[in-house]
């Protein structure tokens, strides 16, 4: 199993140790990644609102890339794989469209073939295979309450998204990191509104205190189920819960706080790394306290 | 909200952004507003109501919508998609209501940002000594910006 490795923007350079964590753990299941020259997606919430041709000449680029090594691409986080998935689907499936990128990117040496597929850690990690590695590989469990956020651009539109296992469907609701999450020991947790927004988009645009009272909503949902840490799949997100509650804390004087992990940061745990070599010590509200007691250290 | 006049309608608006890609569907609309009830953003800010946006469109009011700051809103969940009875796909019209009003000149200061890092660096974040520092002490091998293409290809 070999994937080109899309770090996106963020991750490598706010959250290095989400990139360690899914190196280390995707060594240690047999998934080989393969780096190469990408640039921005760009992401669904900014490029592709401001020149929709640009969005999907530079999407198309990154595509061509992974397409001229012959490798699938995989992606770390939700904006990105919602544009480049949408791109691939777009671009695969209308001719006028591919002609019409493909006369920008003939300049440069580029030309979109539709021959690879895009997909996202979760899903790599979901695999019968890497499953299986994963349950003969796993040296503890992670004991606890966690309640599970998508995001929103990892699923939706499902039709794009999900092309193949859903028809026609217009809903979805996603439950692969729930159950990819039950092989490790954790019990994940239903909440209410599970697949309201995080607020994360509004932030970067126009308007952040209508995004954190997004974030607010949704955290309420979340303690009224006791749930003691957050699963996640994209660093908007992450970013949006880690260091929104500190940010909402300031005016709502709420004392509760919920630790957020990236999906393979549980998952590297579980394989046995140490909370700095999934970069445990870069989260602005810390598991430490948490982690300690369930003995993982 | 000042008194609209009928003759600073612009009837073809809507058909304009029925000619964007997503925006096809806005005719669509019988107005149930599914899409504001399930809209988290409207749950918070009043300012961005979804229904409101496509009366708004379908009537022509074009210039109330591009200069408005509500669109602006938009978190893009694809919530108002979900629920639509009539296919509207709210989200992908709201992604051809924005993309014309930066046709327009009507671009929210944050975007104009990052644009401009695009085409300097071909990334949101600036990769400096700083950054790779930082992914050294995590372990990790040392990343380059790829501007090339990006600023051609960002027209």
């Amino acid at each position: 199993m070999k994937y080109a490795l899309y770090l996106g923007c963020a991750i490598p350079i706010k959250y290095p140790g989400f990139e360690a964590a899914t190196r280390l753990v995707c060594e240690r299941l047999n998934v080989e990644l393969v780096d190469l020259p990408f640039s921005c997606c760009p992401p669904p919430t900014s490029m592709k609102l401001v020149h929709y041709d640009s969005w999907l000449a530079l999407a198309a680029r990154n595509l061509c890339l992974a397409e001229e090594q012959g490798l699938d691409l995989l992606t770390l986080c939700s904006g990105c794989v919602n544009t480049l998935k949408e791109a691939n689907h777009i671009l695969k499936n209308s001719d006028s469209k591919r002609r019409r990128v493909n006369k920008f990117l003939e300049g440069h040496n580029h030309r979109f073939k539709g021959t690879i597929e895009v997909t996202h850690i979760l899903d790599v990690l979901y695999q019968d295979t890497v499953v299986e590695k994963l349950l003969h590989e796993k040296v503890r469990d992670i004991p606890l309450r966690v309640g599970c956020h998508y995001g929103c651009h990892y699923f939706r539109p499902p039709k794009v998204m999900y092309p193949g296992e859903l028809s026609d469907a217009e809903s979805h609701v996603p439950v692969k990191m729930d159950h990819l999450l039950s092989i490790i020991g954790v019990e994940p947790t239903e909440y209410s509104r599970k697949f309201l927004c995080c607020g994360s988009p509004l932030g970067a645009n126009m308007d952040q205190d209508a995004g954190y009272s997004i974030t607010r909503q949704k955290l309420e949902y979340i303690h009224e189920r006791n749930i003691q840490a957050l699963s996640v799949v994209c660093p908007s997100c992450f970013e949006q819960f880690d260091m929104g509650q500190i940010v909402l804390a300031r005016k709502t004087k709420e004392k509760r706080r919920i630790p957020t992990f990236y999906l393979t940061q549980l998952v590297g745990l579980a394989l046995g790394l140490s909370p700095k070599d999934v970069g445990l010590d870069v989260h602005r509200i810390k598991p430490k306290k948490l982690l300690s007691g369930i003995d993982v250290a | 909200m000042s008194r609209t006049k009928l003759n600073d309608l612009d009837p073809d608006f809507k058909n304009r952004v029925a000619s964007q890609p997503g925006g096809e569907g806005i005719k669509a609309c019988f107005a149930c507003k599914a899409c504001t009830a399930a809209c988290p953003v409207e749950a918070v800010d009043k300012r961005y109501d979804p229904r409101k946006i496509i009366r708004m469109a379908l009537l022509g009011m074009k210039s109330e919508v591009l200069g408005s700051d509500f669109i602006w809103l938009c978190s893009s969940c694809y919530g108002c998609s979900e629920v639509c009875p009539q296919n509207v796909r709210f989200t992908e019209v709201m992604f051809a209501i924005k993309n014309l009003a930066v046709a327009e000149a009507c671009v929210p200061p944050g975007l104009t940002v990052q644009k401009e890092l695009l085409k300097r660096h071909g990334r949101l974040y600036e990769v400096t000594e700083f950054e790779n520092d930082k992914r050294a002490k995590q372990g990790l091998p040392p990343i380059t910006e790829h501007p090339e293409d990006y600023a051609a290809l960002l027209g």
